[in-house]
């Protein structure tokens, strides 16, 4: 992978305040979809520790679908 | 302003949704306007993978080459003529296009309202409406990595404003005349159009 050589720079043309963050690591993205560079251990172990994390952040961990994600982008 | 953004999405985000976010961000990009030489660059170094890794594997590949064989200079022109044209483009990318037959629709109004609620806004000097074809991604991707919203929502919001239309419009870029560059991103939202809509309808 090579994730940390690139980078996206915020001079792009964007639509929305905020949106050059949510695609900051857009090559990641493209390495996860097109490699499918499982993140297992990690992802599972966070996801595991429970539902505090899920209460107490904006984003959400919910393991089983994103391994369900990663079934679809296989099939 | 070139101020490098982070390899970063939400702290509390799991990679796929990172992914999901980041690939819905980076559509936005390639359709908010022509992409400059470092967004090709960025294409270039990504890592397509072994060649029957995915589906989107070979769509990776052909963006690739797409992004070699072209320059900014040639995307200007290509861009103009597919959505801006004289007059109108090949392609007019608007939801409300799509929906109803004409701009500025009931959709743009119902969107309007639900960017409000979540708190986005739109960047200062620009002059398109919200239903863009790159709006709608960048929204999509600040869905699932600022707005916490569940699964279930995020369904509710690609069924509403992206499936709706966004599959045809991808279609059609695919078979427009002025379309070069822009063949291998229409297959690469198509693609990942049904990859979103098979695991957000199994969320529901």
């Amino acid at each position: 992978m090579k994730k940390d050589k690139t980078r996206f720079t915020a001079d792009r043309r964007m639509f929305l305040k905020g949106a050059a963050v949510a695609g900051g690591a857009a090559a990641l993205t493209a390495v996860s979809a097109a490699g499918l560079v499982e993140p297992a251990a990690e992802s599972d172990t966070e996801s595991d520790s429970g539902a505090a994390d899920k209460t107490a952040s904006k984003g959400y961990h919910e393991t089983q679908h994103i391994k369900d994600y990663y079934r679809i982008l296989r099939s | 302003m070139t101020e490098q953004v982070p390899l970063s999405v939400g702290p509390a985000i799991e990679a796929g949704d990172a992914a999901r976010a980041e690939l819905y961000v980076l559509l936005g990009t390639l359709l908010a306007g022509p992409p400059d030489e470092a967004i090709l660059d960025m294409l270039l170094e990504i890592d397509a993978g072994e060649s029957d890794a995915t589906p989107l594997t070979a769509i990776w590949q052909a963006l690739q080459t797409a992004a070699r064989d072209t320059d900014p200079e040639q995307l200007a022109e290509e861009y103009f003529n597919l959505f801006i044209g004289l007059g109108r483009g090949e392609l007019v990318p608007f939801a409300s296009f799509y929906i109803h037959g004409f701009l500025m629709e009931k959709v743009l109004a119902s969107l309007r309202n639900e960017l409000q609620q979540l708190g986005f806004e739109l960047q200062e000097g620009i002059s398109e409406p919200e239903d863009h074809v790159a709006a709608l991604c960048e929204t999509m991707g600040m869905i699932i990595s600022e707005s916490g919203l569940s699964l279930e929502e995020q369904s509710a919001f690609f069924q509403t404003y992206i499936a709706s239309w966004m599959g045809q419009f991808f279609a059609e870029l695919g078979e427009a005349q002025s379309a070069d560059f822009y063949r291998a991103v229409a297959r690469l939202g198509q693609q990942f159009l049904e990859i979103e809509s098979q695991y957000l309808s199994m969320q529901v």
